[in-house]
Parts: structure tokens; C-alpha cells; sequence
């Protein structure tokens, strides 16, 4: 564990400013397509990107006001919540390309070991009913449409 | 008093045992289909449509009523119990009974979201009933000023209310304005913030936004505190006792009536 001072709010402070500059861009890409300069699709993703980028640099030149630390997860935690992070961020991008089932049984398979502990076999038994339950629920009974990969 | 008496006459059709067998059965269906994040009311109504189809249209109807509480009720197990609203309006759900459930009294916020969304949609019923032809004139004048100064209001609310720094509560606001802008521009037609991803041009769901949120944030919180279980103990008893029903009581009250009022707003 590590304790932090700062990097929370800079943090914040540059999520807001990256936010903030991708909306004015997004503006000015609209603003040929406006009826008039205070009517049309770019006005209102100019307006919050100013009001973001604004208040992005306050807080970046904030001084800091608390005596609060805040401690970040190191170690075998800190790795961990990285890792389910990671395994979600690539369910997302796989599920388009390699379809509900292959992408699901991963990510549960992974999300198992990683948060649950479970062994090798545990983690495979588990998944693989979890995505068939998954799948007949949703797609079987709801008839909800899944995302089809190259796979199945 | 003729609106009292279609009124009486819908009790009198709908109190049949056969009529509240299907209204159970139509609850107990809609909560079991509520509970599964992302289908709300709406939702379940539409999947579950083709099994009212093999009935009576009243009674239909009647299974439709049940479903769609059933629903309402359902997003609000998850959001008790997991702090995983199953549909936004659970939010406010998750945001008072997770808390509970976490002190090992998830039995009684369940209870005490039965009663309120029971008393609240009885209230409903009763007012739009009585008061439906004054409030409809009221609500079609309703018109782009008004909404504006609607929506001014609770974003004002929401940075008083979201915590000591104004700063922050103006970057949340201003992101969550980011968030809704995706999709196709309601004045030219040309996709905003799409950046030519088929899924970005439809617009970006609120549920989706909302159990990324809730869900991952409490899964990660879960790693760090080294938490196994949510509820400590098992759930025995449902139904809340005297104090907490004297405690919820005016709450429920005004979120009865807050709800009616802004529920007849169109686009509400």
C-alpha cells in the first residue's frame, strides 16, 4: 500500500481536460453543419467542453485543501483490481469479434481466478456453466440477440 | 364522481380470485425477469407480451400491470443486496438500501422498498384518477422553457448535493451532459461522438452507464477490502418493524408525491 497525495485530484484534473479538448474538437467538426452560430448540434458539446476544460485547470491549480491521504492498493490487491480491470476492458473489445460465447467463457473463466481464487478445473467447470445459463436465458428464453463471432 | 365509479367498476372486475392469481403470478414473473440488470418495466413487458396473448384481454391487461410492478420492484433487489440498480430509476434504491443491506439489514430495505413502491403507485393511481384532467391540461403547456428550467434545477440540486467540492460536482455534471450527447445530432442529422463505431451512433445507454458504474466500482471495492460476502448474514425477515416503518414514513410520503408530479410530466 502506498499512501498518495494529489494524484487523485490530478487525475480527475486531466480526465476532465482530455474530456473536455475531445468535445470542443467534436464541436468544431459540427459547427459547418450549424443553422446559426448559437443553433445547432455543436453548441452544446462546445459549451461543456469549455466548462470541462475550465474546470479541468482549476483543479489541476487547485492547492490542496484536505490533509487526507488517500492509499492506493499496492501489492497483490493493487495487481489484482489491474488484472479485472484489464479481463473487462478486453471482454468489450472481444465480444464484436469473437462472439458471446468464446468471449463470456473468458472473461468468467479469468474473472473467477482472479477475484474468486478458484483452481484451474473450478474455474473452467464454473464458466462454462455460467456462460451456457447465460446464454439460454438470454438468448433462448428473452430472445435477447447476442453478438455472433468468428467463432460461434 | 363518474371517474370515482369507472374507478370502482375496474376494483370490482379486477377482485376476482382468478383475476389476483394471475396479477400474482404476472408480479412474481415480472420480479424474477426485473432482477436480471438492463430489463427494466418496458423491457419485460415486451418479452413476456406473447404469454398474455393466450388470455382474456382484461386479463391481460391485468398480467401486464403485474409484470410491469413486478419489474419496477425487481431492479430494486439488486440494487439493495449488490448495489447493482437493475434500471435507473433504482438508483435512489441503491444509493439507501445498499448501505443497509451492508449493516446485515438487506431484509428490511427489501421490505421497506415493497411498501413504498406499493403505497406510491396506489397514490398514483388514486391522483392521476381524480386529478388526471386538470394535470394533463397543466402538463401539455409544459414546454421547452419549463423543461429547461427543470433540468437547470436538479443540476443545481446535484451540485449542492454531491459533496463538498463544487469543482467536482461541475466536472460530473458537465460529463454526464458528455455521455448523453453520442449518437445521431438531433438539429443536422450527422452522428456526434460516434467516431464511426456502428454502437457509439446509437446513443449511449443510461443502464449501461449506470451498471458499468455501480457494478465495477463494487467489484473493485469488494478486491480491496478483501470482501467475500455483501450480506453477513442470511436474510430471515422481509418485513421492517415499527421504527422503521415510523422512520420511512414521511420519506415514503414525499417521494410519492414527487414521483406523481414529475411522472405526469411528458418525457418524465
Amino acid at each position: 500500500m502506498r499512501k498518495i497525495a494529489g494524484i487523485p485530484r490530478k487525475t480527475g484534473a486531466f480526465i476532465s481536460l482530455f474530456l473536455g479538448i475531445v468535445s470542443v474538437v467534436e464541436a468544431a467538426r459540427l459547427y459547418p453543419y450549424r443553422t446559426d452560430f448559437w443553433a445547432g448540434d455543436h453548441i452544446f458539446p462546445g459549451l461543456i467542453g469549455a466548462i470541462l476544460v475550465a474546470a479541468g485547470l482549476f483543479l489541476l491549480l487547485k492547492r490542496e485543501e484536505s490533509s487526507r491521504r488517500f492509499v492506493l492498493p499496492g501489492g497483490k490487491i493493487g495487481r489484482k483490481m489491474t488484472a479485472t480491470a484489464g479481463v473487462l476492458i478486453s471482454y468489450c473489445l472481444l465480444i464484436g469479434y469473437a462472439g458471446y460465447v468464446f468471449s463470456t467463457f473468458l472473461a468468467f473463466l479469468f474473472l473467477l481466478r482472479i477475484i474468486g481464487n478458484y483452481r484451474w478445473p473450478d474455474s473452467v467447470l464454473f464458466s462454462g456453466l455460467f456462460t451456457c445459463a447465460l446464454y439460454l436465458l438470454f438468448s433462448e428464453f428473452l430472445k435477447t440477440p447476442l453478438p455472433n463471432g468468428f467463432l460461434f | 364522481m363518474e371517474t370515482l365509479l369507472f374507478l370502482l367498476n375496474g376494483f370490482q372486475e379486477v377482485l376476482t380470485p382468478f383475476n389476483l392469481l394471475i396479477v400474482a403470478a404476472g408480479s412474481v414473473v415480472g420480479t424474477i425477469v426485473g432482477v436480471l440488470p438492463g430489463v427494466g418495466p418496458t423491457s419485460a413487458i415486451a418479452i413476456l407480451l406473447p404469454v398474455t396473448m393466450v388470455l382474456d384481454p382484461v386479463q391481460g391487461i391485468i398480467m401486464m400491470a403485474g409484470i410491469y410492478y413486478g419489474a419496477m420492484y425487481g431492479g430494486s433487489t439488486t440494487a439493495i443486496l449488490m448495489n447493482i440498480p437493475g434500471e435507473s430509476s433504482s438508483v435512489p434504491t441503491a444509493l439507501d438500501g445498499y448501505p443497509l443491506a451492508r449493516k446485515g439489514r438487506g431484509g428490511a430495505a427489501l421490505g421497506i422498498a415493497a411498501i413504498g413502491s406499493f403505497a406510491a403507485g396506489i397514490f398514483g393511481l388514486i391522483g392521476l384518477v381524480l386529478l388526471a384532467p386538470v394535470l394533463a391540461d397543466q402538463a401539455l403547456k409544459f414546454g421547452p422553457p419549463e423543461y429547461f428550467v427543470l433540468l437547470l434545477m436538479a443540476l443545481l440540486i446535484l451540485f449542492n448535493i454531491s459533496g463538498r467540492s463544487f469543482l467536482k460536482s461541475v466536472i460530473m455534471g458537465a460529463a454526464g451532459f458528455l455521455a448523453s450527447f453520442a449518437g445521431i445530432g438531433l438539429s443536422s442529422g450527422v452522428p456526434r461522438f460516434s467516431w464511426g463505431i456502428p454502437v457509439l451512433a446509437g446513443g449511449i445507454e443510461l443502464i449501461s452507464i449506470i451498471i458499468g458504474f455501480f457494478a465495477i466500482t463494487e467489484v473493485l471495492k469488494g478486491l480491496e477490502e478483501r470482501r467475500v460476502r455483501i450480506q453477513q448474514e442470511h436474510i430471515k425477515r422481509t418485513f421492517p418493524g415499527k421504527e422503521d416503518l415510523k422512520r420511512s414514513g414521511m420519506p415514503i410520503v414525499r417521494g410519492s408525491l414527487l414521483g406523481f408530479f414529475l411522472g405526469i410530466l411528458p418525457g418524465f
